[in-house]
């Protein structure tokens, strides 16, 4: 019997973890599209890889429910072998070669490509005969990253894989993802901390900050929430001037700023009268203003000044 | 486009063979070691004291008893984490390491077993005693099936007990790991030793019953103490959260 799919959907119903009297994930209610690329963000300690954890059913959440593919994915064993969950730190048999490695995941994994991680194994220049324990961080990082494309999971959920990796490295790798993605669809989940690098990646954005869902919308519909202007200093001064500014950047007498919200038709006209270029928002400067504790913390007090 | 997703093999299947030819690899060396270990320390004895009269065979008990039971830690540390990152089930990792420790313990009491009886041969040949001196139920006299059994029970407790002790370090960490081994390696333990008391005389039913009744009866308690130690490792493997590796 054969399972025909483009990728698993998850949801999120109210999710809460706790480690003792830390709370990892509060209240979380999420929807991942199937078949789609999205980021999940977020600084550290935000609750991402606990997230990823209970999605993978790698522990069970305090409080709430989990769907995978529509079906809660704890000791379930259709859902499992399609869910294939690479941290950073790496769960492989450290004293075995990757050979069998390997062996051990592909025998698991129903959708395995040994031709995929033959390629990608010489992609990343790793030695089947070597063992994982013998590895530089990057070569372990780019191991992990051999298991999760290779294991072609319907739903997989990559962890800060990148970790170690030099460019050339990273960039091959954001490629290999790329042309398997569109020959074999599936849903990608990628977390990581360079938002430059994988942007171009994402279709949709989650992000978590202090275990709750800050974002959660298309990259699109992100972007547009914001625009950078790029010109003479004073001029983009003047321009942004009353806006809310995300971010500045400075080289010689060039100016580029990100500000949030929506251009009307006279302000673009205006700014391109003053010789401004308008561009799309970079998402990480939407990242770190969203996550920035200040603004946060404003906002919580907010909150709670409205539930008084 | 679609991606079509095939069937895989049995998960408990494909990680028993996984597993046993990890533990194959290791009994191998063990028991090379065992076999020059056995006739260093015969050849010992005769160049010292003109014969071997003990059975010196029999003293790898406490190493096969002991070497797999480390295993059986190692196998939960090493390879649950792996196991359910790879795509599997909890259920399967435990029906797979029941499967392979029993095999494993079995295979481990049969060899010494073998072992013992060709020392025996050997020392018969050469005119030579084969006294075992071990603390257990069968002794020179014994038939094989009866060395079998009473090697058995303890290799088998050994091996389960070792599995369940990982999964409580695992879950519970060093503390509860630790203090709870009165509980989780006292079956073992009570295996190798109980037995004793029927050499010292202690009255009682162990003095009074016939070596085969005696023999039943610890075969029975083995089973009985295998089966809750086997209970106790499913109940908190199943449960168990897999942490990122420190």
């Amino acid at each position: 019997m054969t399972a025909t799919t483009t990728g698993w959907g998850v949801e999120l119903h109210g999710v809460t973890q706790r480690y003792g009297d830390v709370v990892a994930l509060d209240d979380v209610t999420l929807t991942v599209r199937p078949g789609t690329i999205t980021g999940l963000l977020g600084r550290n300690g935000s609750g991402k890889s606990t997230l990823a954890s209970l999605v993978a059913a790698f522990r069970r959440p305090t409080a709430g429910r989990v769907l995978v593919d529509g079906e809660d994915p704890w000791e379930n064993e259709r859902v499992v072998p399609g869910v294939c969950f690479v941290r950073e730190s790496g769960d492989v048999l450290d004293d075995y070669s990757l050979r069998d490695n390997l062996a051990y995941v592909s025998g698991a994994r129903p959708a395995f490509s040994h031709e995929l991680a033959g390629e990608l194994l010489d992609l990343f220049e790793l030695e089947p005969r070597r063992k994982p324990s013998k590895l530089s961080r990057g070569k372990k990082s780019a191991f992990g990253i051999v298991l999760g494309l290779a294991s072609r999971a319907p739903l997989t959920i990559l962890d800060e894989v990148h970790l170690g990796l030099d460019a050339p490295s990273r960039y091959a790798f954001y490629d290999a993802l790329l042309a398997d993605y569109a020959e074999h669809p599936r849903t990608l989940v990628l977390s990581s901390h360079l938002i430059g690098e994988i942007e171009r990646l994402l279709e949709d954005v989650v992000v978590l900050d202090r275990g709750r869902v800050l974002v959660a919308q298309d990259a699109e519909g992100l972007r547009a929430e914001g625009l950078s202007v790029t010109g003479p200093a004073d001029a983009v001064e003047r321009f942004v001037a009353g806006r809310d500014v995300l971010a500045s950047q400075r080289l010689a007498g060039t100016v580029q700023t990100t500000v949030r919200g929506v251009l009307t038709e006279g302000e673009v006209r205006r700014a391109r009268d003053a010789g401004l270029e308008l561009g799309p928002v970079p998402l990480q400067d939407l990242f770190v203003h969203l996550t920035d504790p200040q603004r946060t913390a404003g906002a919580a007090d907010a909150s709670r000044a409205a539930d008084r | 486009m679609t991606t079509t997703t095939p069937r895989r093999p049995s998960p408990t299947a494909h990680t028993v063979r996984r597993l046993g030819a990890a533990l194959l690899r290791l009994a191998g060396w063990f028991w090379a070691l065992a076999v020059v270990v056995i006739v260093l320390a015969n050849v010992v004895g005769w160049a010292t004291r003109g014969s071997t009269d003990v059975s010196i065979a029999v003293y790898a008990r406490q190493a096969s008893t002991w070497f797999p039971f480390s295993l059986g830690i190692m196998l939960v540390s090493a390879y649950l984490r792996v196991h359910v990152a790879s795509g599997m089930t909890r259920r399967t990792f435990v029906r797979a390491a029941l499967v392979v420790q029993v095999a494993a313990a079995l295979g481990y009491a049969a060899v010494l077993t073998l072992l013992v009886l060709v020392e025996r041969a050997v020392h018969d040949a050469l005119g030579w005693d084969s006294v075992i001196t071990e603390v257990q139920l069968a002794d020179a006299s014994a038939p094989p099936w009866a060395l079998l059994g009473d090697l058995a029970v303890p290799l088998v407790l050994a091996n389960l007990s070792g599995l369940l002790v990982g999964i409580v370090y695992q879950r519970g960490g060093a503390w509860w790991g630790t203090l709870t081994l009165p509980l989780t390696v006292g079956p073992v333990v009570a295996a190798l030793y109980v037995p004793g008391l029927r050499l010292m005389e202690v009255p009682g039913l162990w003095t009074t019953a016939s070596d085969a009744q005696v023999l039943v009866l610890a075969v029975a308690l083995g089973a009985v103490l295998a089966v809750l130690t086997a209970s106790a490792f499913s109940l908190l493997a199943r449960g168990a959260p897999v942490a990122a590796k420190p």
